[in-house]
């Protein structure tokens, strides 16, 4: 699992994926702020991301203004419900729109429910 | 041969004493030309900065330090290129001498060895003996003397290396002392919280700084409380923090509506942070006077409201968290509850997304923590959930920061 930023002729292709956090989007910034100003159209592909955190959230408004500084377009083609969960909850859903939600991806955590047990935490 | 290495060890100690290379080669190379017979020697370290070898340190009747020759120039350009020693016999055949540092010094080169200075593969520079005296028709640089100027170059290698591994130790000695310093000044704006206010605070920092935070103010009637987490971490995380902090006092200071604090600190944040860096935060107002809380949640995930019958609502987020948008987009809403036997439960996603059996906890466990403790105290079910991550039976990744509100705790 690989976060990635391909610049093809005018467009920046930005893929998330596996957990997208602190300990993985340094390098990432930096390769979003050197994507040429000549670039006029940049993606963003979370379908396959399993956990983000406030640093993953911040490389996905690092894309949106730096493509907003170049006059450029800018679209979120898919993320995993993950992902979605977190924009909703934040309610980024405002900042960000997405184009579509994967019916599945990025081997998502386990999460309690209501008729999980908790009597194993007290 | 003793008498060599006597002097390579001497410049190991001199290195080890004073922990400066060239002070060591200062006081080595005299001895080890005079003791070989050479007229002079010289050290030039690669500046890969300005691409020029620069000279450290020489030995001889004319003082060449400071002298600058560009990377692939001359015969210790060559050298430090090639990484290959090299032996010139007589310069006067050889078209990279540059003869214009002789004619600047006025030191005629006769022949001379130039030794390459690496640790490892990385190259740090070149020595260089210049005219040796050799008796008739012996070799000007035979097998026994080089292998000493070998050890010496090996010796100051060596002691380059161990300077840049001690100035690197040093920078992170203060880096760790800055951080060390964060943090302490992190833990002196995290406000201990007097009972009877009508809330209580904890939190659990992951690592030495924290991203997450809480603080209040009393004005008047009203209580102030802030629970926020800045995107990222580490210092530039914690500087934020403060920030924020600052931000939230002086506009409750001023008396002002969560709505209003949160507008507020929107529009001064969105000014200041520059990319991609923000604050969720769920602000929230106390009046004793008017008896009713009010808040505010933004981009702070759902909070908990649990009424003392067992049932509960999610107060969610209304707007995007602070310093994202511009004022136009962001229209957080401020909400109004009576007093009550009921209890807020704000948390941060360390605690949401804490893990219990592998599966994430998420609001349904933080409602059946809620529930467990609804009977204790406000302090002491406070500190109740926060020991359930102190002592691992919830596994985080992140800082912990709990508030709990409970308008039946004022006093």
């Amino acid at each position: 699992m690989s976060n990635t930023v391909e610049v093809s002729g005018q467009t920046a292709q930005v893929t998330l994926s596996g957990s997208v956090d602190i300990n993985t989007t340094g390098e990432l910034r930096n390769a979003i702020q050197a994507v040429p100003t000549s670039v006029k159209s940049f993606v963003i592909n979370a379908s396959d991301v399993s956990y983000i955190d406030s640093s993953g959230v911040a490389v996905m408004l690092l894309v949106k203004q730096v493509a907003e500084r170049s006059s450029a377009s800018f679209t979120i083609t898919s993320v995993s419900p993950m992902v979605m969960k977190v924009l909703e909850l934040a309610k980024l859903d405002q900042v960000f729109k997405v184009q579509s939600v994967a019916s599945q991806g990025g081997e998502n955590k386990p999460a309690a429910g209501p008729s999980t047990d908790f009597s194993d935490l007290f | 041969m003793a008498i060599e290495l006597d002097i390579v060890a001497e410049f190991l100690e001199a290195y080890g004493q004073s922990g400066n290379v060239i002070n060591a080669l200062d006081s080595a190379l005299p001895k080890l030309i005079e003791h070989i017979g050479c007229e002079a020697g010289s050290f030039f370290f690669g500046d890969s900065a300005s691409s020029e070898l620069v000279c450290q340190s020489c030995a001889g009747p004319v003082d060449i330090r400071g002298i600058r020759v560009p990377f692939g120039s001359g015969i210790v350009g060559r050298v430090f290129e090639s990484q290959a020693l090299d032996t010139v016999e007589s310069v006067e055949s050889d078209k990279d001498h540059e003869r214009s540092v002789d004619e600047s010094s006025g030191f005629v080169t006769r022949n001379l060895l130039t030794l390459p200075v690496t640790f490892k593969d990385s190259a740090i520079g070149v020595l260089q003996l210049l005219n040796r005296s050799s008796e008739d028709n012996a070799d000007v640089f035979p097998m026994p003397f080089i292998q000493v100027a070998k050890a010496l170059a090996s010796g100051l290698a060596l002691g380059y290396h161990s300077a840049q591994i001690t100035d690197q130790v040093r920078e992170n000695d203060a880096l760790l002392r800055d951080v060390e310093l964060a943090g302490t000044v992190q833990e002196a704006l995290t406000p201990t919280i007097p009972e009877g206010l009508g809330f209580a605070a904890g939190i659990l920092p992951f690592k030495q700084l924290s991203g997450d935070f809480y603080d209040y103010l009393e004005v008047g009637s009203r209580v102030y409380v802030i629970e926020g987490d800045v995107s990222g971490k580490g210092v530039a995380a914690s500087l934020t923090m403060a920030q924020a902090q600052v931000l939230f006092r002086t506009f409750a200071r001023a008396n002002r509506t969560c709505q209003e604090i949160a507008l507020l600190m929107n529009s001064e944040l969105h000014r200041d942070l520059g990319v991609s860096r923000f604050v969720t935060a769920f602000i929230a107002c106390i009046d004793r006077e008017s008896r009713v809380v009010t808040c505010v949640n933004a981009g702070h995930g759902e909070v908990l409201k649990l009424e003392g019958s067992g049932e509960s609502m999610h107060i969610q987020s209304s707007s995007p968290p602070l310093g994202i948008v511009g004022m136009s987009d962001f229209q957080p809403v401020e909400e109004t509850y009576p007093f009550g036997g009921w209890r807020l439960w704000v948390v941060t996603d360390g605690i949401s997304e804490a893990e219990l059996n592998g599966a994430e906890i998420g609001m349904d466990g933080i409602r059946a923590i809620a529930g467990r403790y609804k009977d204790l105290s406000l302090q002491e079910a406070l500190d109740s959930a926060l020991n359930l991550i102190r002592s691992k039976k919830l596994a985080t990744r992140d800082d912990a920061t709990l508030v709990i509100v409970d308008t039946q705790a004022i006093q």
